[in-house]
């Protein structure tokens, strides 16, 4: 990237504050936005690309996407999981039309080359032409143009693939903390797909990134959660970044009997209500402690998932960037195999929460594709991250942009801006 | 086909070509390697396309569509290709300049 | 005919009441369009042919659907908007002895501030339909929706 394409070379440097403050035009030069995809998704980095769950059986396959680029997860014959480029190796026309099926191979519906499950070239029709004109040269050599595979793991009930050769294992790069909150959700018991949603948000994808680690805003711009007592600001919170800014997660610890406490925090916020009521408890009130600690979360594993467990609602939101101004959200819902009705039934209750239609999210991508046109108009503009202080560290309080300002931290040594 | 039928005329089957002919609706491909004549199913169990338009290559026939190869003399499936099954073999009989075939008991 | 037995024409002036009920924003009347035990859900064609039961609307009883009209009303945030729907196709496709299966296509055009309209939802309604108090009710609506994914959020119901 030469700084003479850039529109305005002079403006591509971050503000003296240092991580306090965000340039606005991250969110929408197209310049920063293809760096970012080759430093991150196709770089060194685990990217999230489905559950074993959606791949039940041997000889099956879903569709997935590490960045912009399709990829198909597969299970072979023998049960083996691979990742490939949804993308033939001889016209690069998009392979598999279909989310999720059973095949035995992959077959190219333009010139019916095919693959078997690891992305292998089985064959190719008229290799030696038809009564003896046309057809390949005879050094064609088949196992040289297989589709691309990328490098995977598979972690519990969870799949992960990379372009890179150099990032470090899977555990390695998700490290203790991440490690011990995925498996307690995926990996100790085998997993069932509920189903999922999938949203259009026509916002930069990071603005999703920060709304996650953005524990100010929940309280505030989600007056559901602290009408229902779900969620206060003087309940007790925690955020805390991980790999200097990589990853985080935050937690807290339900406590039925917020709601019926008022205090001088909860006094301020003006959307909390004392009058309303849900007539349905088992929305918000009635939880399976399955996992026996009473501990409601969420983790982010950059730069693809926030998986989040709201009671027994328990969902892994992927981003996919779709452009500089657009980002797919696709909710994987799932519970475990040997589920109960009445757990069962808590978790699709429960799924009203968050989602697309979802109770304490709804506003997310209301606001951010709102807030796109604002900031792509303004890219000299800059956010104010001051809240909690100038650093980058853990906090115990939701009053608190450190995990933002612990992300910008991390992508400013990667992108080295 | 649990009689013998015959299917094509000696002289119709010659070395390193393979002859396509059908038999109550199954198409059978003629082969004739080191003398002796062979009969096997035509039609590869990948993909539906005629082996015999495919590639002889010795004792194999090459399916053209994704080159899944099959042993002419026994319709066994040769590992590597799409294809994952056999086609089948039938007993072959040479009689007064005819050939005639039998499905395998 | 016995008085209990539902036409075509009631339907239709059914499905159209609950449709001028949605578009007017007239969100408070929504839950009594519902028997008590109603099911109300809102599911993509995704989930439904492959057997997902995960619906971003899901709602047993109608309770759940009063609360999830409360949570829209008093709690929820969202950019105003207008929304109209087209209803085709209302026909009977099961008459039982004190309910029937409906079905009918659903087209919803959303306007929203500086956009031109755009097409919000298209899809399937799979109903059961009965007569209580002498007005219909759902005893169940599952929306199904062809798009592949929603656009920017799902706030009214569908």
């Amino acid at each position: 990237m030469t700084s003479t394409l850039l529109r305005n070379s002079t403006d591509r440097v971050w503000p003296a504050e240092g991580v306090t403050r965000v340039p606005a035009w991250i969110y929408s030069d197209p310049e920063i936005y293809a760096k970012e995809l080759k430093v991150f998704h196709y770089g060194k980095t685990w990217n999230y690309v489905g559950l074993d769950c959606e791949v039940p059986e041997p000889n099956s396959f879903k569709r997935s996407w590490v960045g912009e680029r399709p990829v198909i997860v597969t299970r072979d014959a023998a049960g083996e999981i691979h990742v490939v480029e949804n993308r033939c190796a001889h016209r690069g026309s998009l392979l598999c039309w279909k989310n999720r099926g059973q095949a035995k191979d992959l077959t190219c519906p333009y010139h019916h080359w095919s693959y078997n499950l690891k992305g292998d070239l089985m064959g190719l029709p008229f290799l030696r032409g038809a009564q003896g004109k046309g057809g390949m040269p005879r050094d064609f050599d088949k196992s040289k143009n297989g589709l691309t595979k990328l490098r995977t793991a598979v972690r519990g009930g969870s799949i992960w693939a990379t372009y890179s050769d150099d990032v470090p294992p899977l555990e390695e790069y998700l490290g203790p903390e991440i490690l011990m909150r995925l498996d307690r959700l995926v990996s100790r018991r085998p997993l069932r797909l509920l189903g999922y949603s999938r949203q259009l948000v026509e916002s930069n994808w990071k603005l999703y990134w920060e709304n996650s680690r953005d524990p100010y805003h929940a309280t505030l711009m989600h007056p559901f959660l602290s009408t229902f007592g779900i969620l206060r600001t003087d309940g007790d919170y925690h955020s805390v970044p991980l790999q200097e800014g990589r990853h985080e997660y935050t937690y807290s610890h339900y406590d039925p009997e917020l709601k019926n406490r008022s205090t001088e925090a909860s006094k301020q916020i003006k959307s909390i209500r004392s009058d309303l009521e849900m007539k349905d408890k088992d929305v918000v009130t009635s939880v399976v402690d399955e996992f026996k600690d009473g501990m409601m979360g969420a983790f982010q594993v950059f730069p693809t998932i926030l998986v989040q467990q709201y009671f027994n609602c328990l969902v892994v939101r992927h981003v996919i960037p779709k452009g500089v101004g657009a980002h797919e959200l696709s909710w994987t819902y799932f519970g475990y195999e040997g589920d109960d009705a009445r757990v069962n039934e808590l978790r699709l209750k429960q799924s009203n929460l968050v989602g697309p239609a979802g109770f304490v999210s709804l506003e997310d991508s209301e606001v951010l594709s709102l807030m796109q046109p604002v900031v792509e108009s303004c890219p000299d503009s800059v956010q104010v991250l001051e809240m909690g202080g100038h650093g980058t560290e853990a906090q115990a309080t939701m009053m608190t942009e450190t995990l933002i300002r612990a992300f910008y931290d991390f992508y400013r040594r990667e992108m080295d801006l | 086909m649990s009689d013998w039928v015959r299917i094509a005329d000696e002289s119709d089957v010659s070395d390193g070509e393979a002859f396509a002919s059908e038999v109550e609706g199954e198409a059978i491909a003629l082969y004739r390697y080191e003398g002796a004549i062979y009969a096997i199913g035509d039609v590869c169990t990948h993909e539906h396309v005629r082996l015999s338009d495919g590639w002889l290559d010795g004792d194999r026939i090459e399916c053209p569509l994704h080159q899944s190869c099959f042993e002419i003399r026994t319709g066994k499936v040769i590992e590597g290709g799409p294809a994952y099954e056999d086609v089948p073999a039938y007993a072959v009989k040479v009689e007064g300049g005819g050939v005639f075939v039998r499905r395998n008991a | 005919m016995p008085d209990s037995a539902i036409s075509r024409s009631d339907l239709r002036e059914f499905y159209e009441d609950v449709a001028a009920c949605l578009d007017a924003e007239a969100l408070a009347d929504f839950p009594a369009f519902f028997t008590e035990d109603a099911k109300y859900q809102v599911i993509s064609r995704e989930n439904y042919d492959d057997g997902l039961e995960h619906a971003p609307i899901f709602c047993l009883g109608r309770a759940m659907i009063e609360d999830r009209i409360t949570a829209t009303v008093e709690a929820a945030l969202y950019q105003p908007r207008s929304l109209r729907h087209f209803i085709s196709g209302v026909r009977v496709v099961e008459a039982g002895a004190d309910e029937v299966r409906t079905e009918a296509n659903f087209l919803i055009v959303e306007s929203l501030i500086e956009q031109e309209p755009q097409i919000l939802m298209v899809g399937r309604y799979l109903d059961r339909v009965v007569r209580e108090e002498g007005a219909l009710r759902f005893r169940e609506r599952t929306c199904v929706y062809d798009n592949y994914r929603i656009r920017t959020t799902l706030v009214i119901p569908v």
